[in-house]
């Protein structure tokens, strides 16, 4: 199936017959969510109404650090097999990337501004978060200096790698600093978010994660299509 | 300052433009991924008729 799956034309077929859909099926999910959310879920009592930022704000920053994450899988399997859909997809999840770290980055100044009183402070999760956003501005520009793209296929894997570093610094840096961010809501060990809070800002979550896999599909055929000539 | 719910609005709008603004990013390269695709293929059909011109001169 796998093996399958690495093949350019039974890639460039799946991704045409299902991009569309789980775009689709997403912003469903996003849009259920953010009803819910907005107008069903309770007002927060120390915040007031402005915490239902959280059902944007919260999904953009996990997908800009899973998005990262899913990209280094890519990355390690085009080191060692170097296929085409691999070299793909790793280049097709970088804008998607980087958009959601500006969103994430953005509705978390918004937010910051009426609870903390500043847009910015040079803490550690905002910092890291940052970091985040030139790495994936870098290797965008990285991907497009070479000029041919099968030869940058390696050097790209090995950038995305490095840029790894990040983000675990990016997760854990509420434990190892001091931050005027708060820290974990959500954990391994349960979720301290009020139920129907919960409720709508994982149907976002889940809307989000098919929405990005959707448009990361359709942009990898493209880049799949287009290196194939 | 925007007040609570506008920044919640604000929010909201931003997402739907970061979705759209992507959708647009991916249909661009399409027409980059066509135009290759046809650069191509010309490519191809002006070099079959390089080698039919020699062979007529032949």
């Amino acid at each position: 199936m796998v093996k399958r799956l690495a093949s350019p034309p039974v890639f460039y077929r799946l991704a045409t017959a299902w991009w569309l859909r789980l775009a689709l099926a997403g912003l469903a999910f996003v849009l259920l969510g953010l009803w819910l959310g907005l107008f069903v879920a309770p007002t927060d009592k120390t915040q007031g109404e402005v915490y239902r930022a959280i059902y944007v704000h919260v999904p953009a920053a996990w997908m800009s650090m899973f998005l990262y994450l899913v990209a280094c899988g890519y990355a390690v399997i085009n080191w060692v097999y170097r296929g085409a859909v691999s070299a793909s997809m790793m280049r097709a999840l970088l804008p998607t990337g980087a958009l959601m770290t500006v969103l994430a980055l953005v509705t978390g100044a918004l937010w910051g501004k009426p609870t903390w009183g500043t847009y910015w402070v040079w803490d550690a999760r905002m910092t890291s978060e940052l970091i985040l956003l030139f790495i994936y501005l870098g290797l965008i520009a990285l991907d497009q200096l070479a000029e041919d793209p099968s030869k940058s296929d390696r050097m790209l894997a090995i950038a995305l790698l490095i840029g790894a570093v990040n983000i675990p610094l990016i997760y854990l840096s509420v434990v190892f600093w001091n931050t005027l961010h708060q820290g974990y809501s959500v954990s391994m060990s349960g979720s301290r978010i009020h139920p129907d809070i919960a409720q709508a800002m994982w149907l976002c979550v889940l809307g989000f994660w098919m929405t990005c896999a959707g448009l990361v599909l359709n942009r990898g055929r493209h880049i799949l299509a287009a290196r194939r000539g | 300052m925007l007040s609570a719910w506008d920044t919640v609005w604000v929010c909201v709008g931003l997402n739907a433009f970061v979705f759209g603004l992507d959708y647009f990013l991916g249909h661009r390269l399409a027409k980059k991924a066509d135009k290759t695709r046809l650069a191509s293929s010309r490519d191809s059909r002006q070099k079959d008729l390089v080698f039919t011109d020699l062979e007529r001169k032949q």
